[in-house]
């Protein structure tokens, strides 16, 4: 860092010499100059000195009568000087960054995170289909729009959100509400069931909530509004407005649950890896490489990989291609071998709910064999915090009805 | 035997002795390097010794190939093979 900051400002490699070189040396320190490098040599000492420094350096030289002699000149000011009449090299520079600037303004590369139903290249395909391709114009991104459209046309997804990071449009999404998501939305907007259920405990934050706790609610109920009344004494509406429904409200829930396994499977055993480029990328242009083919059965895993700064992602890249050699080989499970699979694969799916704040109650499976296949069937009860943003609808008439605060008094 | 004021004020105040006396501070690291606070000048300067003027004090730093790295008025650097340090 410090031999940066000396090549940026430049410094002078100097050697001084004469009868009174440390007076000189102890007047250069309370002047504020750094010397650095101080060695004896020459006819006297040799030091490196900050170039806008060397004036003070050459009056306090002649003050204390020693000879100053520049043995060299180092750092980026020198570099310039030197080189200024090569007019091309700094036209090359000055078009190196006006490109980066340029190419800095387009999407280079999009990204999905948080998704599990749905699968990332659907997602990007979605995405790069219906609203933007790689290569579109940053401003051009509405980034409130895509979230709106995506949340409308993926069942599963109950909060999304979409930036841009660099050259990179980075779309999270979640699939199920949690308590650090939820605070997100920057509309008013309702929550709304995206199961069916009974509910067992609620709190809200705010908003109207239209359902109580033992309540059944099917799929799309709204379960807190984002439409708030305000009533004067008389319990006449006097005013309405729109906020951000927030709670959390947790539905139990009956899964049906259906794993099989057959007997008999066929296993890969690897012997073989290798990788191999496959395409160098270049905006939009691909270069296919050849490649030469495999022998046998072969896993391929592409991956593809572009040059990138932090998230500043450049339309430069490669993409390789893995082949995974195996051979096939046969097994047959014992009941009880398939049992223990079953077994592990069903707490394997229980821990997954837990991961994601789901209680699994009760577990009822039962295990038996059909023809050629072992099967665990049956139901398992959870209970789960729900909710999905929407957009504020207005409430129905019996809506209305439930929340109208009752008066003791005869009417 | 009577204390000197500046003593008793150090040792009564558990002041570090750098500030209340102008002391060195020196921060040896190995045999290779040398940082120096607190001091008032060079005195002398050559390849195999340095001779620095403290408050009281001067200090002698003997070894071979010895290159002050930097120079400022608050702290020194010196490299080389460090064989001695004095005091006189």
């Amino acid at each position: 860092m410090v031999r940066l900051i000396q090549y940026f400002f430049g410094s002078i490699f100097l050697e001084i010499s004469g009868p009174s070189v440390e007076r000189f040396l102890n007047l250069c320190a309370k002047q504020n100059l750094v010397l650095w490098n101080l060695k004896p040599g020459g006819n006297g000492y040799q030091c490196s000195v900050q170039k806008r420094a060397y004036e003070t350096v050459l009056a306090l030289a002649e003050k204390t009568g020693t000879s100053v002699r520049i043995l060299g000149r180092k750092g980026l000011p020198f570099f310039l000087l030197e080189h200024r009449k090569r007019k091309v090299f700094f036209f090359g520079i000055g078009m190196a960054l006006v490109l980066m600037f340029l190419m800095s303004q387009f999407i280079w590369e999009i990204t999905v995170s948080g998704n599990e139903r749905y699968s990332k290249s659907d997602m990007l395909k979605y995405v790069k289909s219906n609203f933007y391709q790689i290569g579109t114009y940053k401003k051009k991104i509405d980034c409130n729009l895509l979230e709106e459209h995506i949340r409308e046309d993926h069942e599963g997804i109950a909060w999304v959100s979409c930036s841009i990071n660099g050259t990179r449009l980075h779309i999270d999404i979640k699939e199920s509400l949690d308590r650090k998501t939820k605070q997100n939305p920057r509309k008013p907007c309702d929550i709304v069931s995206n199961k069916k259920g009974t509910i067992t405990s609620m709190s809200v934050k705010s908003g109207t909530p239209l359902v109580q706790v033992g309540d059944k609610v099917k799929r799309g109920d709204t379960l807190i509004s984002g439409m708030i009344y305000y009533y004067s004494d008389d319990y006449q509406v006097t005013e309405t407005s729109k906020i951000k429904a927030d709670g959390q409200i947790i539905l139990r829930t009956k899964e049906d649950y259906k794993e099989t396994i057959p007997i008999a499977t066929y296993e890969k055993k690897f012997i073989s890896k290798s990788t191999r480029v496959e395409s160098i990328q270049l905006l939009n242009w691909q270069l296919k490489l050849p490649i030469k083919e495999q022998k046998g059965d072969y896993d391929v895993l592409g991956e593809k990989k572009l040059l990138h700064i932090g998230d500043l992602y450049f339309p430069i890249g490669i993409t390789t291609k893995k082949f995974e050699g195996y051979e096939p080989k046969r097994r047959v499970l014992t009941e009880a071998q398939a049992q223990d699979k079953l077994k592990k694969r069903l707490s394997a799916y229980v821990n997954d709910k837990k991961k994601k704040g789901i209680k699994v109650i009760k577990t009822n499976i039962q295990y038996e064999r059909q023809g050629n296949d072992y099967i665990a069937k049956g139901t398992i009860d959870v209970e789960e915090p729900v909710g999905k943003i929407r957009n504020i609808k207005s409430l129905t008439k019996k809506q209305v009805e439930k929340i109208t605060p009752t008066t003791a008094a005869p009417q | 035997m009577k204390k000197k004021p500046k003593e008793a004020l150090a040792k009564g105040l558990s002041l570090p002795r750098d500030v209340v006396f102008g002391d060195f501070i020196i921060t040896l690291t190995g045999n290779e390097q040398v940082m120096i606070e607190n001091y008032k000048g060079i005195l002398s300067y050559e390849e195999n010794q340095i001779a620095v003027q403290g408050n009281h004090v001067v200090l002698r730093i003997i070894g071979t190939n010895l290159v002050i790295q930097y120079y400022s008025m608050e702290i020194m650097k010196v490299t080389g093979e460090i064989t001695r340090l004095e005091y006189a």
